[in-house]
């Protein structure tokens, strides 16, 4: 692949994820109360564990979020985001496998009615996500390995 | 100490660096803010004074002698709920506080706050903040729309 070209994708990857970082963040740090309620809903944190979360993740989301997107720390949000990513859609998988009837919290803090399609879409989402944090962690670690 | 730092891959540090930027600016925020959540919020004990038996809400209803406070989202109340009652969701508490305080000058009506399942804490919280306004003659019927649809109690639609 060209190079310029290539330098374009991974500059491309790296602000789509940031702004996919921070909008995700901003509704869950307004309303943090209804946050918690969406973790309590996926029914895998124990109890004490749910209001902590609730507080901690949405700031890890926004901050990985403005690393991105201002290129600080740029490995640790690359393998954060990576992460949060897979992570998200792991329990999003795990609560559909067990037949929970969720809201996914994805890019709100509103818990709404889910069904079957808004499954699927979760999911075609999350992964395309994924593959788009997937990408910008391989490079950004070969990048540097190859100036060393 | 500035060796170790130095011999930590930069991934490391990074990560390290942004988990505590992300933890004390949540829990700084959080602390200081009107919309901050408790810590540690303790669910209290069934059969506490707090909550009202399957039976004696029924009775309540029937004889008329309490209000009944829906605790849940706005959506799923429009869509079915406790027959006469009204809607406090959890989400909206400050907006319905004046209009609630106008309507119920009685601090000593019997309100019984519900939600749906078990584990559902809206109607706590509802009831915590009508605890705030004054009103003491409080209870909560665990999984109280649950329990009324199971039992084919009268419901009303919005």
């Amino acid at each position: 692949m060209d190079k310029d070209f290539k330098d374009y994708t991974v500059f491309t990857a790296r602000i789509l994820l940031g702004l996919i970082f921070t909008g995700a963040a901003l509704t869950k740090i307004l309303d943090t109360a209804s946050f918690a309620e969406i973790i309590k809903n996926y029914q895998i944190l124990p109890e004490y564990l749910v209001n902590e979360t609730a507080v901690f993740l949405p700031y890890l989301e926004y901050i990985t979020g403005i690393m991105l997107l201002s290129g600080i720390f740029l490995k640790g949000a690359a393998v954060i985001s990576f992460g949060l990513l897979t992570a998200f859609t792991g329990s999003l998988i795990f609560n559909m496998s067990r037949g929970l009837n969720i809201s996914c919290g994805c890019f709100t803090s509103v818990a709404e009615e889910v069904t079957n399609i808004h499954y699927i879409y979760y999911l075609a989402r999350d992964f395309v996500f994924i593959y788009i944090a997937f990408y910008f962690t391989k490079n950004i670690f070969s990048k540097n390995k190859n100036q060393n | 100490m500035l060796t170790l730092l130095k011999k930590t891959p930069k991934v490391l540090t990074d990560i390290v660096l942004i988990l505590i930027l992300a933890g004390a600016a949540g829990f700084t925020v959080n602390y200081f803010s009107d919309n901050g959540i408790q810590m540690n919020e303790k669910n209290e004990k069934p059969n506490s004074d707090l909550y009202i038996s399957k039976e004696h809400a029924i009775k309540a209803f029937k004889q008329n002698k309490a209000v009944f406070v829906d605790a849940r989202y706005e959506k799923y109340f429009n869509q079915s709920h406790i027959k006469g009652a009204l809607n406090i969701p959890a989400d909206q508490m400050d907006d319905k506080a004046i209009d609630f305080l106008n309507s119920y000058p009685d601090k000593n009506q019997l309100f019984i706050v519900y939600c749906d399942g078990e584990e559902c804490d809206l109607s706590l919280k509802v009831k915590n903040f009508l605890n705030e306004l004054g009103y003491n003659n409080l209870k909560i019927l665990i999984n109280g729309w649950g329990v009324w649809q199971k039992n084919n109690y009268p419901t009303d639609k919005n």
